[in-house]
């Protein structure tokens, strides 16, 4: 993230449009789907980010590959930052406009990674149980690491529940390094 | 290696694993953008504070030092392979502070107040105190007035250095800087035998590692050791430790101060710590200044040797101390002192370099080293013109006040003489006086290294020297007279000796000593 204010403010303009616009929602969408296709082609930020590419030939690109499958006001952002040749920070973008719509809606996404995949019935009771703990309507999104061997790590916003079995021989293990006794026995 | 039985090792196991908390906490994290070179970049941690201690997930702890928009800059205070992007980095919530206590005394311990002598933990009950701390503040100070005796003559007489001072030793490089703190280190011990110990704190920064091993070895044969801590932080750590090692020191000796007792640190060398500061600011990319170093090294040390200070002689008021840690808030008392040495090592006698003048204006004076008197043979090759104490007078005892009153003004007079003398030709009676007495004020004032005199042997050797009465006396057999004299006078006159002691200059006494000292000159002649 080479400039963070950049891609705050082209977001933040986007925002205000689309609520001026009643389209919130829609572009909300619409960068979603930009953020997941530009995360799977590396190809597609590479063109974005070259200096060699001439400005209409990306606009020709780019219209190539969204036409009719954006909505017109992010079709249109997204040929503003071409004529401005901001292009490059398209990704920061679409993450930071996620970031503050869901700041907008009071939404807080919380990602729970266990050792096996979880249950509909479980994620639920989990969702149900951080709610409680929230005013902040939850997003619940779940991921499997098998290397945690049991228990559980729930994440949200820079903070970090970890009662996982991998943490807790983490914390162990440290502790016997620490041991001045301990280590002299090796 | 000590045998350790299986039931013990068990024991042990036990023992560790019934320490260990399994619940889970809500923690702050944040993820590493980049690591190398000793710093790391963060992403998150939105709320760790300026100076706080963060832990990477292999234990690793560091110790954010800069606050960005978008990322938080941290120092690693170990080695930083074994992390990876994406790791995550979390917040302790405590400052960087060190554990201190009666225990570290006789140990060597690193920055972070680990032992590293092999002599097992850190015994007895120890007190966490930050590493940067305020320094007392006016309403709790005392103006210098308690002498701290270094037994080196030409310091004790002409640049008496008092509890709660801080002098600067500068000189280049083989002049004999550290030197002169380890024989002032090794000086204390007298007080430590008297039941009222001066705490030393040797504090290398930098150093080789068998440097440090040896000075420990000096003080261990001197039984210096008894009373003295020392904090290394070797060439071999990583800069943060070494910028941070001064103030770990400075934390030890605060508890000494807090609690009432006189501490001694020596910070040796200041330069080396300002190399390592701006090592890890240009990699922080703070913006370079002056020689490349940050513009807050100025406050780097001034804020360091701020903290050596004389406490009030009240209790109550002691007890109020601004910034007082927690955890030592029921040990204050007053009338404590921590007297700082830092040490400057300047390239080719550039005293005006940019840290060499920074750390002559902060500190309450300076010992000047030069290697031309050092390779001349005279040992401690301080000068004498140009080395100040600017607040030590007070601090001298009595009898070495009015000893040694006219001593520095007879050298300044010797030296400007001598410069006419090497023209040669026939000079004066009045000017070659001066010269004679000037010769054999140098000869007294010359020691050999690790044998620190104490005060009262120094004041009767300065009185003959300032009163003239070694005129009789080759000026090459000066050094052996004065050996047989102080050896005759602590066997004949031990009673005049502890006068000298006690401040006192009795008439009789010195009657006595000049007769004495009359009696063996014949041998000298």
């Amino acid at each position: 993230m080479q400039n963070p204010r950049l891609a705050s403010r082209y977001a933040k303009a986007l925002i205000d449009l689309a609520q001026e616009l009643n389209q919130l929602e829609a572009v909300n969408t619409d960068m979603l789907y930009l953020h997941q296709v530009l995360k799977s082609s590396t190809d597609l930020v590479n063109l974005l980010k070259s200096p060699i590419i001439k400005a209409d030939k990306k606009q020709k690109i780019l219209a190539a590959v969204f036409e009719g499958r954006l909505s017109n006001t992010t079709f249109a952002f997204i040929n503003l930052l071409v004529s401005k040749s901001r292009e490059s920070a398209l990704y920061e973008m679409t993450a930071e406009f996620t970031r503050q719509y869901m700041v907008l809606k009071n939404i807080s996404k919380v990602k729970v990674t266990t050792a096996v995949p979880l249950d509909a019935a479980t994620l639920e009771a989990i969702r149900q149980k951080v709610a409680s703990q929230s005013t902040q309507e939850i997003v619940l999104e779940s991921a499997v690491d098998p290397e945690l061997i049991g228990g559980f790590v729930l994440e949200t916003n820079g903070q970090l529940i970890d009662a996982s079995v991998l943490r807790d021989l983490k914390d162990i293990k440290q502790q016997f390094s620490k041991n001045i006794y301990v280590s002299d026995l090796r | 290696m000590v045998d350790i039985k299986p039931d013990e090792i068990s024991a042990i196991l036990r023992q560790q694993l019934s320490n260990f908390n399994a619940s889970a906490d809500l923690e702050e994290v944040g993820t590493v953008l980049q690591v190398g070179d000793g710093i790391a970049r963060i992403y998150g941690l939105g709320n760790v504070a300026y100076g706080e201690l963060v832990e990477f997930s292999n234990g690793v702890k560091a110790i954010a030092l800069n606050l960005e928009e978008d990322n938080v800059g941290v120092v690693l205070m170990g080695e930083s392979t074994g992390i990876k992007e994406g790791d995550k980095v979390r917040r302790t919530k405590q400052i960087a502070s060190i554990k201190v206590g009666e225990g570290l005394v006789g140990r060597v311990v690193n920055t972070l107040g680990e032992a590293i002598d092999g002599k097992g933990p850190i015994k007895g009950e120890l007190y966490e105190m930050p590493l940067e701390r305020k320094a007392p503040g006016v309403l709790y100070r005392e103006p210098v007035k308690e002498p701290l005796q270094t037994g080196v003559k030409a310091i004790d007489a002409m640049i008496p250095i008092g509890r709660g001072q801080r002098e600067l030793v500068i000189g280049d490089r083989q002049t004999g800087k550290t030197a002169i703190c380890i024989d002032t280190i090794i000086n204390q011990k007298e007080f430590y035998d008297a039941g009222k110990p001066v705490y030393c704190i040797y504090v290398a920064v930098g150093q080789k590692a068998s440097t440090v091993a040896g000075v420990m070895k000096t003080l261990q044969e001197a039984g210096a050791m008894a009373y003295t801590t020392i904090v290394a932080a070797n060439a071999s750590d990583p800069a943060p430790l070494q910028f941070y090692a001064p103030f770990a020191g400075a934390a030890i000796g605060e508890f000494f101060r807090d609690s009432g007792r006189p501490a001694l640190i020596v910070y040796d060398d200041l330069s080396k710590q300002a190399v390592a500061y701006r090592e890890v600011s240009l990699l922080l990319k703070r913006p370079p200044g002056r020689e490349a170093y940050p513009g807050d090294v100025f406050y780097l040390h001034s804020r360091l040797l701020e903290r050596a200070a004389k406490i009030i002689n009240k209790d109550e008021i002691a007890r109020q101390m601004n910034d007082l840690p927690e955890s030592i808030k029921h040990l204050v008392k007053g009338g404590g002192s921590l007297t700082a040495l830092p040490i400057i090592e300047t390239q080719a006698s550039d005293v005006s370099a940019y840290i060499p003048t920074n750390v002559i204006s902060i500190t309450d004076g300076q010992i000047f080293l030069e290697g031309n008197l050092f390779n001349a043979g005279v040992r401690p090759a301080i000068n004498v013109g140009i080395s100040v104490s600017r607040v030590g007078g007070n601090a001298q005892i009595k009898s070495m006040k009015k000893v040694s009153g006219t001593l520095k003004l007879d050298q300044a007079q010797y030296r400007e003489m001598e410069a006419f003398s090497k023209f040669g030709g026939d000079l004066d009676a009045a000017t070659k006086a001066v010269i004679d007495k000037g010769q054999r004020n140098v000869e007294i004032l010359k020691q050999p290294q690790f044998s620190p005199f104490p005060v009262e042997k120094q004041v009767a050797i300065i009185y003959l020297g300032t009163n003239g009465l070694l005129r009789d006396v080759p000026v090459k057999q000066v050094r052996a007279f004065e050996e047989a004299f102080l050896n005759e006078m602590s066997v004949r006159l031990p009673e005049v000796l502890a006068e000298f002691k006690k401040g006192n200059l009795p008439e009789d006494g010195i009657k006595k000593m000049v007769t004495l000292a009359n009696e063996l000159k014949p041998r000298f002649a």
